[in-house]
């Protein structure tokens, strides 16, 4: 008897792990364990038996059931699993490129404003905006530039008929509206709406009515940088560019303020930089950007008292940054957008 | 602006300074130099005089002679060998010793050292004219006439090298266009004395002609407040002499005569601009300084016609004008070779008025480019007396009567009052009082010190236009004492608590999200061609700029989509293959008659632009714009779900394949999704298909608060789901069908579970179906919160909703 079960066992040992379907497993196992299967007709010979023999022999076919039914489970778990590879298909060729739209990219005047941007929010700036339209006084006299200012002439800033209206830019009187020849306008409109202290940056579009070459473009971006507070004082103009020339060009980079002249900050200065890396333009000083303490005249027109307040502002040139920090030697690719230039600068 | 080495020493000694030293410390005056130029011989040192003692021929060369050359009259002679063969002994040559470096076109130099020439040592070499920088002629050894000492260097035999800067000044320095200008900056930095030219003419003043060939000067206008005229008689018209020549055509000036070449010497000298009318050709010996008529007809200096209008300040005679003031003088006035009686103008103009009328007539000279700047009003005394010295000695002739003046000199000095505290409040750090007047009174400026106080009154002249204020003053203190004084800390500021412009951190968003979808983030230029835009956008009139600079360039942008079209034209025409791009900038549109500025962000993409792959792909299509469109919205804080879309009427959209929601007048923005029109792409060169979306948007849109969502408790019990296919017309939206049986299955669920979702689960036209009409099917899902629902309430429920709707469709069966 015990050879009897002891062959059944191995027969299904044998055949479940041969099985190729789900059907297949299912007839093995019921021809020992189904209704007509052989241990099931062992099992229905018990009562025939010896009574001393019953228990053994019911032990044995227990154990004979506990030996098949995981072999059963393990039979349909190995044929269950065949059959997900097989929706898998067939080995892909690793080295393939994937159909899929490949990621986008940031164009590289976004990702330098974002770079500078970044570096003035661990400062403590934050992102101020305006309009691209704004007026004559918000761009000029706010800022002290008289009103005989070369700057304000038509054969250099673009300007819009005099009867036109536009519904959400701010006139101060009645004057002209103009696409603002610099992003200091965001200064002025900013102090306005938010008082001081304010420490912000602004980044966006310029506009002078320039003919386009290498250098020159119809507009421009800039990022204009402003600080009110109580005491700002020229160390500490001269601390947070030392600060913004390192973070983007590295710790080797060096500033000089060198005097010059701009009528909405006094003292003024042209900022120099000097770098290690930079190619041809490797330590020398370069050109960068005007800066200066806020005239006082400044504070006065948007109602701040210069004895109670004082400030630093600059413009930075994004497309010049840009240029230095990529080697790029002709504006007119940030406006083409030819993908072989978008692409060299995919993060 | 040039600015000559050898003039500016007439008023400052500047012989112990070098020219790197002085190139270094004009820009951080605040002058920039565009370049420096040298005129004759360059500065050399150890190049010597050297008489040539013997020739003995080179024992290893043909060509190349052995010397002995006398380099100092009180040492040995030096052995040379030499290539040339110009000279004979005794001959007197320039001799560049060892440690000379002489100038090579490169710029790098070339530096002399003693030396073996084929074994014979050379102890320095002899040069030809060129090998000195002294031009073109390398035929053999430059041999010095008139026998220098044997010794002198050679800057010494060759004086006339003189070193000229090309400065720059930024608008606010009038006072430094001009040699004593440039000479008081420098005596300032370098702490030396600035002493100004003599002068002699009588310091005699009138406003009563005393002379007969002028009879009276009348200002009829604001913008000439001061003028001067002198009357000179019996003047000889020649050329000026050498010395006068050299320095004008130093500084770019061509000689004329000597009368305008005075003129001319006064300007580069004071910055005083200077103007001699023929006195024959002033009619009715009167001078009247007025505005131009409208229309006016004038002829200037230069031959040229001019067209004027009262913009423009005119120096007039008693019949018509004489000169454009301040730019230029007539034709009819000029002084010529029979001129013998000459009267000079110094002036003070109106600087604005000079620059304006100097751009609108495009007449750039040296005197407008000084009275644009402001000149010193009392310099124009100093400048007048000067010029009378100067012709007077140079063509003879004498000042008849006193100069005529007529109106008052517009600025004087100014007293300002500092506080050494308020200084160091600006600059930042501690400098001491007497640092402080130390660099006022280098400037020229007076300092008045109370002892013992922090004090200062300083007196400003009235050469200095700028400084008017204490903040100027603390710029002039800066600018003397050196920004490279100014200590580097660290940034010290107070923590910001302010937020980033809701519109940036949109857009960041966007471009983020876009980027990562595939598009190609493209920045194009803000003003495009007013046809274009007309032709595809409406309402574009107001767009026009008033005084563009290009007609390509004449009118804003009123969509991204212009722009983008563009990038996937060129991108094609390159073979770039690409998904697509996508922009983030202003545009403007015409909303109720007023120009608004809004925000948006366009995408485009191309599906045939994508290039081969080993594997298909489905396509990307309209409703790729959708979701892509949706999404922006969401990054916008907007919920597309709840929107109805129609169709646009815009004609830059396909008609009939796009679709758009919202206005920027009412919900404050306009979303737009599709393919766009064939003929707009035809335009823009593309032959394809190019799907897009847009959004615009006010910028407050962004800066709309959103309230931190509330949680909504969700069932614990398993939901139910039931299908049912409809067969409508094929101009049923399915949105209007979906939201048909939503109403429906809400009403019949009503009061005994939920209807959770409705979704379109399979939309069928072709075999089976009409030809007009399409099969779509919808799959409803049901869910209780209180139980798990049982199949026959919610076949009841099923039944009632699909007999409902079998009311007024045909359901598939």
């Amino acid at each position: 008897m015990e050879d009897k079960i002891n062959e059944i066992i191995a027969r299904m040992e044998k055949l479940l792990p041969e099985a190729q379907t789900a059907a297949q497993v299912s007839n093995i196992t019921a021809s020992a364990l189904g209704p007509n299967g052989d241990l099931t007709a062992i099992m229905k010979t018990i009562p025939t038996l010896d009574p001393k023999q019953r228990p053994l022999v019911g032990k044995l076919i227990n154990k004979a059931k506990q030996a098949i039914e995981p072999l059963a489970q393990a039979a349909y778990a190995r044929i269950e699993q065949a059959r997900k590879v097989e929706a898998l298909g067939e080995k892909p060729d690793i080295t393939l490129p994937s159909p899929e739209a490949a990621r986008g990219t940031i164009h590289p005047l976004t990702q330098t404003i974002r770079r500078i941007c970044d570096t003035f929010k661990k400062a403590g700036f934050t992102v101020a905006e305006a309009t691209e339209i704004d007026t004559e006084w918000h761009c000029f006299d706010a800022l002290n530039t008289p009103a005989d200012h070369p700057a304000r002439d038509a054969q250099d800033t673009l300007f819009f008929p005099p009867e036109l209206k536009v519904d959400n830019v701010s006139k101060h009187a009645d004057e002209l509206y103009l696409l603002r020849s610099h992003t200091s306008t965001v200064q002025i409109r900013a102090m306005l709406k938010e008082g001081a202290p304010i420490k912000i940056v602004a980044p966006g579009r310029a506009f002078r009515r320039d003919t386009v070459d290498a250098t020159h473009s119809a507009n421009f971006h800039q990022l204009e940088c402003l600080c009110i507070d109580k005491d700002v004082r020229l160390t500490d103009l001269k601390a947070i560019l030392a600060y913004l020339f390192k973070d983007l060009f590295g710790e080797s980079a060096k500033i000089r303020l060198r005097p010059s002249f701009f009528p909405f900050t006094e003292p003024s200065f042209e900022v120099d930089f000097m770098t290690e890396n930079l190619g041809r333009l490797s330590n020398r000083w370069i050109e960068i950007m005007g800066c200066g303490l806020v005239d006082p005249n400044v504070l006065k027109n948007v109602g701040l008292d210069p004895n109670e307040w004082s400030g630093y502002a600059f413009g930075l040139g994004v497309e010049r940054v840009a240029m230095l920090m990529h080697s790029i030697d002709d504006i007119r690719h940030f406006y083409a957008n030819d993908l072989r230039f978008l692409r060299q600068f995919a993060k | 602006m040039k600015v000559s080495l050898n003039w500016l020493n007439d008023y400052v000694d500047l012989s112990d300074v070098s020219i790197d030293e002085i190139s270094e410390a004009l820009p951080m005056l605040g002058l920039e130099v565009e370049s420096v130029q040298t005129l004759g011989l360059p500065p050399l040192k150890n190049v010597v005089v050297g008489q040539i003692l013997s020739r003995d021929p080179h024992p290893d060369s043909d060509h190349l002679g052995v010397c002995m050359v006398k380099v100092d009259k009180d040492a040995e002679p030096i052995q040379i060998v030499c290539g040339a063969s110009n000279y004979k002994v005794g001959d007197r040559v320039p001799v560049a010793l060892d440690g000379a470096e002489l100038p090579t076109e490169d710029g790098k130099g070339f530096k002399i050292k003693v030396s073996k020439l084929r074994g014979v040592v050379s102890n320095g070499m002899m040069c030809s004219a060129r090998e000195l920088g002294l031009g073109s002629d390398h035929s053999g050894l430059l041999i010095l006439q008139n026998s220098p000492e044997i010794g002198t260097p050679i800057n010494d035999v060759f004086t006339d090298t003189d070193t000229v800067f090309e400065v720059e000044l930024t608008a606010n320095r009038g006072d430094c266009a001009s040699h004593i200008g440039i000479a008081r900056e420098l005596a300032a930095k370098f702490s030396k004395p600035l002493k100004m030219p003599e002068l002699k003419a009588a310091e005699n003043y009138s406003e009563k002609s005393q002379s007969g060939l002028l009879d009276s000067v009348e200002l009829d206008t604001q913008n000439c407040p001061f003028y001067l005229a002198a009357c000179i008689r019996d003047v000889k018209i020649a050329e000026s002499p050498e010395w006068m020549k050299k320095r004008l055509e130093a500084v770019g000036l061509r000689p004329i005569n000597n009368v305008v070449d005075v003129t001319n010497y006064v300007l580069m000298e004071y910055g005083q601009p200077l103007h001699s009318f023929d006195a024959a050709k002033i009619r009715e010996k009167k001078i009247r300084v007025r505005q131009a008529d409208d229309g006016e007809v004038f002829e200037t200096l230069d031959e040229k016609t001019h067209t004027l209008t009262p913009l423009n300040t005119m120096v007039c005679d008693g019949v018509g004008p004489v000169a454009i003031a301040g730019v230029m003088g007539g034709k009819n006035s000029e002084v010529t070779d029979e001129t013998t009686d000459l009267v000079i103008e110094s002036a003070y103009f109106n600087p604005g008025n000079v620059r304006a009328t100097s751009r609108k007539l495009n007449i750039n000279t040296d005197s407008s480019y000084r009275f644009a700047r402001d000149v010193d009003p009392q310099g124009t005394i100093d400048a007048s007396r000067r010029a009378v010295d100067l012709i007077c000695s140079l063509a003879g002739g004498h000042q008849e009567g006193a100069t005529i003046v007529a109106g008052k000199p517009p600025r004087g000095d100014r007293m300002i009052e500092i506080s050494l505290p308020y200084i160091i409040d600006r600059i930042g750090f501690d400098v001491l009082i007497d640092e402080v007047a130390d660099v006022f009174r280098r400037l020229g400026f007076t300092v008045e010190m109370p002892s013992g106080g922090t004090n200062l009154r300083v007196t400003v002249p009235s050469f200095r236009c700028d400084v008017d204020r204490p903040i100027d003053l603390v710029e002039e203190f800066i600018r003397l004492y050196g920004s490279e004084h100014i200590p580097t800390q660290m940034p010290l500021t107070r923590a910001s608590l302010r937020n980033d412009d809701p519109v940036f951190t949109y857009a960041r968003a966007a471009a983020d999200y876009l980027s990562a979808e595939g598009f190609n983030e493209c920045v194009h230029y803000t003003l495009r061609s007013s046809v274009q835009t007309q032709k595809w956008h409406d309402n574009a009139d107001i767009l026009k700029l008033a005084n563009p600079l290009t007609a390509d360039q004449d009118s804003l942008r009123t969509s991204l989509l212009d722009g983008l079209a563009g990038a996937v034209a060129l991108n094609i025409d390159n073979a770039n293959s690409f998904y697509g791009f996508f922009e983030n900038g202003r545009v403007f549109a015409k909303v109720k008659d007023s120009l608004t500025e809004l925000v948006s962000t366009a995408f485009v993409f191309a599906p045939d632009a994508r290039g081969a792959s080993w594997t298909k792909r489905p396509k990307a299509d309209f409703f790729t714009a959708k979701k892509t469109a949706c999404d922006m919205l969401s990054i916008l804080g907007v919920d597309a779900s709840r929107l109805n879309f129609k169709s646009p009427t815009d004609k830059i959209w396909q008609d009939g394949f796009a679709a758009t929601c919202g206005a920027v007048d009412r919900e404050g923005f306009k979303v737009s999704f599709g393919a766009l029109n064939l003929g707009f792409l035809k335009d823009a060169g593309i032959d394809g298909i190019v799907f897009a979306g847009e959004l615009l948007f006010r910028p407050e849109v962004a800066a709309r608060k959103k309230s931190a969502a509330k949680f909504t408790p969700f069932s614990s019990f398993p939901p139910s789901e039931r299908d049912v296919a409809l067969i409508v017309p094929k101009s049923i939206a399915a949105a209007d069908l979906k939201h048909e049986i939503v109403k429906i299955a809400k009403a019949k669920c009503k009061g005994q579970f939920d209807l959770e979702d409705v979704n379109i689960f399979d939309l069928y036209s072709g075999k089976g179906v009409e030809d007009d009409k399409k099969s779509m099917a919808f799959s409803m899902r049901f869910r209780s919160a209180t139980k798990t629902l049982k199949a026959e309430e919610v076949n009841k429920v099923f039944e009632a909703i699909c007999a409902e709707l079998s009311k007024k469709y045909k359901l598939r069966a």
